[in-house]
């Protein structure tokens, strides 16, 4: 039977992460003087490669359910930019198709715990208020955000308007970005949510 | 018609058992064949070739061969032909390394992680795991170079963390 993630995208996603992840800690560290470390490109590297053989050997294999919500997971921040690498396989120009200007875009990462963190949170410069327990609704006033958030509730992906799970809606503007949770669902005290994804930014 | 011995290996689901499949073509006086695993240290895995008669087929499944670990084999195919007298031979040989119960291992390991995060607080969990990773490619490494020693030398070290995961996950 078909498993309910494709863990041949995850694999992708993991085997781009862990090279954006590697450059990007070799930045952080040279600006730590050294004194930077962590395990997260060496952990993405040896994981994604274990999946993607039990992927291999057994591609409706259950437990790849779990070991895969894992290795995504361990994408985190690196996820938006892998696709976009995924999808285009190199950079080109960008243009913001509501203003038509030649743009960049600019990652949005957005994590918090609900009744933990402290509202507001700023984002790329702005102020995000975080929802309470039972709301079911966060508005990201974010300028021209590209209509492809992805949104995680302790670290596995949440899907959009499905009607079986909690899942989300999002409705974009050219100022913001609303996210309603679907089906009745609220968010809850203590759960972890990371909203992350692009907006266009005029160069 | 000029013999061409060949034969390709494959494994399966089950790392304990691997297939091999006489991909050879050319002569019609072949009257047996017989499979001989040799190990690093030029043993015979099992302590004799394996009588592959031709009423089998052209595919034999070996069961449960791989234990208790996972080996780096010379894989020497003999064919004993009728022509051009009595008793000749043609082999074939490759040196094929199984890492299946390896993998297991780390993937069980990877498991583990998913499963409960925590795990990896453990002193040199995870540089114990990259090593097993590690060890598994320098394996496959090993064997592209025809170093068969060498590729069962990262083998053994991912046995050692097998037999001795209590100590070290």
């Amino acid at each position: 039977m078909a498993l309910p993630i494709e863990i041949n995208k995850y694999v992708q996603y993991g085997q781009v992460s862990s090279f954006l992840a590697s450059l990007d800690f070799r930045k952080q560290n040279l600006l730590a003087g050294g004194a930077y470390n962590s395990d997260l490109p060496m952990r993405l590297s040896l994981v994604t490669r274990i999946v993607e053989w039990k992927y291999e050997q057994n591609a409706n294999d259950d437990t790849l359910v779990n070991t895969g919500n894992y290795l995504y997971q361990l994408c985190g921040r690196y996820l938006q930019q892998a696709k976009l690498i995924i999808a285009n396989n190199m950079p080109g120009i960008i243009i913001n198709p509501a203003t038509g200007a030649q743009s960049t875009l600019r990652p949005i990462y957005l994590q918090f715990r609900i009744g933990v963190t402290s509202s507001p949170v700023s984002v790329n410069g702005v102020n995000v208020t975080l929802p309470v327990d039972g709301e079911n609704s966060i508005v990201l006033p974010l300028t021209y955000i590209l209509a492809s958030l992805e949104v995680t509730l302790d670290g596995v992906e949440v899907p959009q308007s499905d009607p079986l799970q909690t899942s989300y809606n999002a409705i974009y503007t050219n100022n913001s970005a609303t996210i309603t949770l679907a089906n009745g669902s609220t968010f809850h005290n203590n759960d972890l949510w990371i909203i992350s994804g692009y907006q266009f930014v005029a160069i | 018609m000029a013999f061409t011995p060949g034969f390709s290996v494959a494994q399966g689901l089950d790392p304990t058992s691997f297939t091999i499949t006489d991909t050879s073509s050319g002569d019609p006086n072949i009257t047996g064949r017989t499979i001989s695993l040799f190990q690093s240290d030029g043993s015979l895995l099992g302590g004799s070739a394996i009588d592959w008669p031709l009423s089998d087929g052209n595919t034999k499944t070996l069961l449960g061969v791989l234990t208790p670990w996972d080996f780096s084999l010379n894989i020497m195919v003999t064919w004993a032909s009728s022509s051009p007298i009595s008793g000749s031979t043609y082999t074939a040989n490759e040196i094929v390394t199984f890492d299946g119960q390896s993998n297991e291992f780390a993937y069980s390991l990877v498991q583990q992680i998913s499963s409960n995060q925590a795990m990896t607080s453990i002193t040199n969990y995870l540089y114990n795991l990259a090593l097993i990773n590690s060890d598994i490619l320098n394996a496959q490494r090993a064997t592209s170079y025809g170093d068969q020693g060498a590729a069962q030398e990262c083998l053994n070290r991912i046995y050692y963390f097998y037999i001795n995961r209590n100590m070290f996950f």
